[in-house]
């Protein structure tokens, strides 16, 4: 029986030519997306341009820029505040909590430093953005 | 003869000066640290977060008239001063006012906005059209924290009291307050007189200053040798202080009104107590009613006698157009106006007593009672009115409607609480099914076996190490005994049924016990209870095998801590209720910033959340779908203790995490299930508040297979065929099979058929 079986699947392979070894390797799934028709549970965000970073909403680009601006001045409790606020409009904005990371690593908490980085490139795929996390990260150890 | 008796009378009068002059050092010591301190014990004032305005920002017609309502803004059909709007259709004119707390200054300022689906699609200053990014209504005060004395007030300068008001004190209760010298001795004889013509008392003679006097030092005692000292006293207070600096304190003290045992005390209090504005927004009929009251706040009282207060403030009304202030046209408008006070007084109880004592607990770590109650602390919250108020609108109608379904008996009990996913900031708290009432917090206090809700702790442990588990692992549903000392502990499904071998996936959706304690067993406690821990729970645990079905007693604040870990990819962010604490100047005494703190890696957790999400796609909450709009996913666990005593859900949206209870609090059996009793009240919560779907974004240490749930393998090759399902990168994997339709789901017919029958050619194989 087994041997009889054993040629059946000597034939189905002879039919399926080399795709066999392939077949039977599951492949992770790519994370750009290859079609529209993606199944929707998961969100695969867009790769955006490497080095440059965008925020949509422009509220929160006014509270990111006011947080710069703020960092540049020394202002870290406010600019602490800002980016706070900003994170109440739009929480899963990468940027503004890596300006937060930013700001802890300037004012010497360094493992908020981490976490807030960690944070920050968990939302993102944006190289630009993932380099500067890593960098906090580097420097906060 | 002559000397002598002249020495004695110089003797005598020096030895009688000293006395009084001692006494006159003492009251005029009494007066400078009394009024040089002028530091009343103000009540700690506790702050909702400000609502923010930006274009794209979800919100409602309702919602934005319920935060206007909170707000008291007057709606208007000409929009002219602060705290007034109007609006037509979903076009709204508001005058906000001003703004100006924790490093946040707006002055007041006409805005337009308009709301189109249930967003705000425009957003521009009502003036010069310019269009604005972002602006903030001012935050909600609902709440303060009293002095032992109970006497509410709000300290304002002078400059801030308007004019109008202080020139019609001025006429009404001292004219000549700028020219007297703190008495107006023929002012009380004239008085004397008069009064003892009418019999009964018909004019007073005290000055301003007098009247302060009294109201700061002395009582109402009506003796001779207490006028005499009130006389005494305002010479000094005259000689020492500035006339403005007087009438300052006088505004600032003045009683006004009484509500239960809170004291209403200056006129700018005042204004907020009658008519729920700032003393800068008042009408002339208003401010005409308030100076009136000074002269006996609880016999004019408008609430209570309202004929009687409007008479006086009539004849105020009329005073000032005599003197001037009104024109006579406008005064006989005026006198036709109702008085406009709100009809219920503000207890100064909170509406919301369940945030209020999330908030005293916070509090109560950094400050004392004392501080508290009399320092004039301002504190701003997380606290959010619109889903508070939802949140508690939701436990009443379902708990009505479960009652009236399920025929049960009356008393049915229940907790909710919910927090931002990513900040851990509390937003609601629902203390029981009566909100108002202040009486068992059981969102906070309340201990209950939290029953499966405890289930994600076990999986999440189980999913920490990838390379011994994955969600395809299987793990026995067969029956299973338990040693426990003498006796044996055999769990049971709540179907009482077994069922086999089963993924942790299907084990999770479909809450089995029987699988999560054998799981469990081999995972240990400990590792349990130290995900637990993790998770933030920092309860005590006990260590027994029943803790993987949830005999821990946690309250749910506890449990939305665990739940905000989860939902945040394993990022804990402790849970706040306090943004900030400032002075009674408003400058800040301490901040409680965001914090975060990376306690379980992100790819185990995405798998967790993935499969919470199954339990309310595809498990034991299902039912869920029904309940939420049908672009609202999210995740969530449902939990039903022994003998259906307690009902439990937790779970998460795209932007919020919370945690509802439903039972009866002499612990007797409430005959519901989580998903047919508190998983009600979460999703009818959740839908009506403005929330964002939940995405799962994978992690980088997170590779998506295309799988087949049935079969529990993957899919070879680069077929894309069956449901993506998460697994740790480096891990464990299933099995492989090989793609049913061809890769890609293209497959001919011929091709399909021979794969098939390979497929079931391996099973025997294996």
């Amino acid at each position: 029986m087994i041997r009889y079986l054993f040629c059946l699947v000597l034939c189905v392979l002879g039919m399926q030519g080399c795709g066999f070894g392939e077949r039977y390797r599951a492949t992770p799934y790519t994370m750009v997306p290859e079609s529209s028709a993606r199944p929707s549970a998961y969100d695969i965000p867009e790769e955006k341009t490497p080095g440059v970073v965008v925020i949509d909403n422009p509220a929160v680009q006014g509270l990111s820029d006011l947080a710069s601006r703020q960092i540049q001045n020394g202002m870290l409790g406010a600019a602490v505040q800002t980016l706070e606020r900003g994170l109440r409009i739009a929480p899963k904005e990468a940027v503004l909590w890596s300006q937060l990371a930013s700001v802890k690593l300037r004012q010497h908490q360094y493992e908020q430093a981490r976490s807030f980085a960690a944070k920050s490139s968990s939302l993102t795929h944006n190289t630009a953005l993932l380099h500067r996390n890593r960098v906090i990260v580097e420097s906060a150890q | 003869m002559k000397k002598i008796v002249f020495s004695c009378l110089f003797l005598l009068l020096f030895v009688g000066a000293f006395p009084v002059y001692q006494y006159l050092q003492r009251v005029d010591q009494e007066i400078i640290t009394r009024f040089e301190g002028r530091r009343w014990k103000l009540p700690a004032r506790i702050y909702a977060r400000p609502l923010e305005l930006y274009l794209g920002k979800e919100l409602s017609k309702q919602q934005l008239d319920k935060e206007l309502s909170l707000l008291q803004y007057s709606s208007v059909q000409e929009v002219r001063k602060p705290g007034e709007y109007c609006s037509t259709g979903h076009v709204y004119t508001i005058y906000c006012r001003a703004v100006q707390h924790l490093g946040i200054e707006q002055s007041p300022t006409l805005i337009q906005l308009t709301l189109k689906q249930d967003k705000i699609s425009c957003l521009q200053e009502g003036k010069t059209q310019k269009p604005l990014s972002l602006f903030q209504l001012e935050p909600l005060l609902f709440a303060s924290i009293y002095p032992k004395d109970h006497e509410d007030r709000i300290v304002v300068r002078l400059q801030d009291i308007p004019i109008l008001l202080q020139q019609t004190l001025l006429l009404i209760e001292d004219k000549a307050f700028y020219k007297h010298r703190g008495v107006r001795p023929l002012a009380i004889v004239r008085a004397l007189f008069t009064n003892l013509r009418a019999g009964k008392t018909v004019q007073g003679g005290s000055t301003l200053t007098q009247q302060l006097v009294k109201n700061f030092f002395l009582s109402n005692e009506q003796t001779f040798a207490r006028k005499g000292k009130e006389a005494i006293m305002a010479i000094l207070l005259e000689l020492h202080y500035e006339k403005d600096e007087i009438l300052e304190v006088y505004c600032n003290e003045i009683f006004l009104g009484q509500s239960g045992k809170r004291a209403i005390h200056g006129f700018a209090m005042a204004s907020k107590f009658y008519f729920g504005r700032n003393i800068d927004e008042l009408s002339p009929d208003q401010l005409a009613l308030l100076v009136g009251l000074a002269k006996g706040a609880s016999f004019y009282n408008p609430r209570t006698h309202s004929k009687r207060a409007q008479k006086r403030r009539n004849v105020i009304l009329n005073e000032m157009e005599s003197a001037g202030l009104l024109a006579k046209e406008q005064t006989l408008r005026l006198k036709s106006e109702l008085l406009g006070v709100s009809v219920k007084a503000d207890s100064g109880i909170s509406r919301y007593p369940a945030f209020v004592h999330l908030v005293r607990q916070q509090l109560e770590r950094d400050y004392k009672e004392a501080d508290l109650q009399n320092e004039g602390l301002v504190v701003y919250t997380t606290f959010d009115p619109i889903v508070q108020e939802q949140a508690e609108a939701s436990m009443q109608h379902i708990l009505a409607g479960l009652e009236k379904e399920h025929h049960l008996e009356n008393g049915l009990q229940g907790a909710f609480v919910l927090c931002s996913v990513d900040q851990g900031e509390v937003l609601a708290v629902v203390g029981g099914r009566s909100p108002r009432q202040s009486g068992f917090n059981r969102a906070l206090d309340m201990r209950r076996p939290i029953g499966s809700i405890i289930k994600p702790a076990v999986y999440l442990e189980a999913l920490r190490h990838p390379h011994l588990y994955n969600l395809f692992t299987t793990v026995s549903d067969m029956p299973l005994s338990v040693s426990m000392g003498r006796s044996k502990w055999k769990p049971e499904n709540y179907d009482k049924h077994f069922h086999g071998s089963v993924t942790l996936y299907q084990a999770l959706i479909e809450s089995l016990n029987v699988a999560t304690v054998r799981l469990g067993l081999t995972l240990g406690v400990d590792g349990v209870a130290a995900t637990l821990t993790n998770l933030g729970v920092s309860e005590e645990i006990p260590r027994f095998p029943s803790l993987f079905l949830g005999s821990l007693e946690l309250p749910p604040i506890t449990i939305l801590q665990m739940y905000q870990t989860i939902a945040a990819g394993g990022y804990r962010a402790p849970l706040r209720a306090i943004v900030a604490v400032t002075d009674r100047d408003k400058h800040v005494l301490q901040r409680y910033p965001l914090t975060v703190k990376q306690v379980v890696a992100p790819g185990p957790v995405f798998c967790l959340k993935t499969a919470l999400k199954g339990v309310c796609d595809t498990g034991t909450g299902k039912r869920i779908r029904h309940l939420l709009p049908s672009n609202l996913g999210v995740a969530g666990k449902t939990g039903t203790t022994n003998n259906l005593r307690d009902s439990w859900f937790a779970g998460f949206s795209g932007s919020h995490v919370a945690v509802a209870w439903v039972g009866r609090d002499d612990n007797n059996p409430c005959k519901l299930t989580g998903s047919s009793g508190a998983m009600r009240v979460w999703a009818h919560a959740m839908a009506h508040i403005q929330n964002s779907t939940l995405v799962l974004q994978p992690p980088e240490s997170i590779d998506l297979y295309f799988s087949d749930f049935e079969s529990a393998k993957l899919y070879g090759g680069k077929c894309q065929q069956g449901t993506l399902v998460p697994f740790v990168r480096g891990g464990s994997l299933p099995p492989v099979i090989p793609c049913l339709q061809g890769e890609k789901g293209e497959g001919n017919g011929t091709e399909n058929r021979l794969q098939k029958g390979l497929q079931q050619l391996l099973r025997i194989v294996q």
